[in-house]
């Protein structure tokens, strides 16, 4: 039997018996990764995520690190504002639900921050779900059916290739941004389908680059297709004020399906899908991830009020991470190293080989610096990369020192000359 | 279409989408060993796709482990 040496050696495993066979193998080769020191995933917190963060290491080492890791980008996750919200709602309304939404789950704050959604993106309506990975295998089950056809961009991300597990759709990929593929795909395809669903991410999670926006839309009118794209990394973040990647492109209301996360940039819990009254409506009666779910914490949706309010009222945290963006990418791209296309909050620093990605990671560790170490099967195995998530707190100060060490361990491993 | 005629075209499909050389020693390799990667395994099933003028769900690629699987999958397709 061929020893397992990566995550991917313990997919597809078929020909068994037990359905636990796999795991004490998967332990073992788990428990050699920390023994080695080389486990990286679930490092504690022991304070609240803001941009430098007390962890507590797996070695049992505490040690205050500047968080390059978090989605929390804007540090909404323990803002003042945001945090009186919370209060305020679980004062008034408990700390759980205690039912689905359709049931008597929905409280009168469920519908307040439905419609501030709806109104942040100028749609008629928005169903809330507990997660966005439930919004996106929400949507997507309930709308797609077996003669349809699913068409998606390589690099979507899970909860949308997940969603389409569900369907009886055909689903086909067409390459990262790469529009003449869809259009090939869609002039050979089209004719042979009932319904035809686009599917992108706006702000792709793993190479921080945006969509095509304008080109998809002009795709989608000429061969009578529906797009979604999902804004998880984008809400927030792009767009002149913050409206995601229809304002990046000034194409405000021409996207069919908006899907999104309320735990990035908004910093708390849960997803929506925003669109027009009878998608939503049909969505609230269709999808098992609504239906079957119960409604979010009302202490969670006082804190998202008060964000999206902020949003609305208050774009400074979006301009102090653009710069942040500004500074960190223009120098690291100067020094030498490869971003790809990544032109938001996720940075990509790919160097291209899983042991010096993972070695580069635990040594900015040890520097006091959280950022993730992305190898196959993850992405491909040349694109092997250290993911970096800028925060708008970010200080100068705390950019320049990761900036610093950066160039040293690129220099160090030959990742930059 | 005959099975050998297929290999030829498949063995084809992937020297020019990856520049590797497979041989019948190697249809069982897994195909990341082999230095293949997600993109290179839906442009060949592409390359299969129209050579066969059949659609295939690009889901299924992920269940494309080595070649020897990938011929199985298309086996409806050829005649021994």
């Amino acid at each position: 039997m061929k020893t397992k040496k990566n995550f991917h050696d313990f997919m597809n495993d078929t020909k068994r018996d037990d359905i636990f066979s796999n795991l004490n193998e998967f332990d073992t080769f788990i428990n050699d990764i920390k023994e080695r020191k080389k486990y990286a995933f679930r490092r504690t917190l022991l304070e609240g995520s803001t941009s430098n963060v007390d962890i507590l290491n797996h070695d049992g080492s505490q040690k205050k690190m500047i968080m390059m890791s978090s989605n929390n980008y804007l540090d909404m996750a323990t803002d003042p504002r945001v945090v009186k919200g919370a209060e305020k709602a679980l004062q008034k309304y408990g700390y759980g639900s205690g039912s689905v939404s359709l049931l008597a789950g929905t409280f009168e704050i469920h519908r307040t921050l439905s419609k501030q959604i709806s109104n942040f993106y100028t749609r008629e309506d928005t169903i809330i779900y507990p997660t966005g990975y439930s919004a996106n295998i929400g949507v997507i089950s309930a709308l797609m059916k077996k003669d349809d056809l699913i068409l998606m961009d390589t690099y979507s991300h899970a909860s949308l290739i997940d969603g389409t597990k569900m369907t009886e759709s055909m689903v086909k990929f067409f390459k990262h941004n790469d529009m003449k593929h869809l259009e090939k795909l869609l002039e050979r395809l089209r004719s042979k389908f009932g319904g035809v669903l686009i599917i992108t991410d706006g702000v792709f999670s793993m190479d921080g680059d945006v969509c095509n926006l304008p080109k998809l839309l002009e795709l989608k009118k000429k061969y009578n297709a529906r797009i979604l794209i999902d804004e998880a990394h984008g809400v927030g973040v792009i767009g002149k004020t913050g409206r995601g990647t229809e304002e990046y492109f000034n194409k405000i209301g021409e996207v069919d399906i908006i899907s999104g996360t309320l735990s990035k940039a908004p910093a708390g819990l849960g997803g929506y899908i925003t669109g027009s009254s009878p998608l939503i409506e049909y969505l609230r009666h269709f999808a098992n991830s609504y239906i079957f779910s119960t409604s979010l914490p009302p202490a969670v949706i006082g804190g998202l009020i008060e964000v999206f309010s902020i949003f609305c009222n208050d774009q400074s945290r979006m301009h102090m991470l653009h710069k942040n963006i500004t500074l960190f990418s223009g120098k690291l791209r100067e020094l030498g190293f490869d971003l790809g296309n990544s032109c938001t909050a996720i940075v990509p620093i790919i160097i291209g080989d899983d042991e010096v990605t993972y070695q580069m990671s635990h040594e900015l560790a040890e520097l006091g610096i959280m950022c993730s170490a992305v190898v196959f099967p993850a992405v491909s195995k040349t694109q092997a990369r250290l993911r970096i998530s800028l925060m708008a707190t970010h200080t100068k100060d705390e950019i320049n020192f990761v900036l610093e060490k950066l160039e040293i361990l690129g220099k160090e491993h030959g990742v930059i000359s | 279409m005959k099975k050998k005629e297929l290999i030829i075209h498949l063995q084809k499909s992937i020297k020019k989408h990856t520049k590797i050389d497979v041989d019948e020693s190697n249809f069982d390799t897994d195909l990341f060993d082999l230095g293949m990667d997600s993109i290179h395994a839906m442009e060949i099933t592409s390359d299969l796709e129209e050579l066969l003028d059949i659609i295939v769900d690009d889901r299924d690629i992920a269940n494309f482990r080595s070649i020897n699987q990938i011929l199985e999958y298309f086996s409806k397709s050829y005649e021994d």
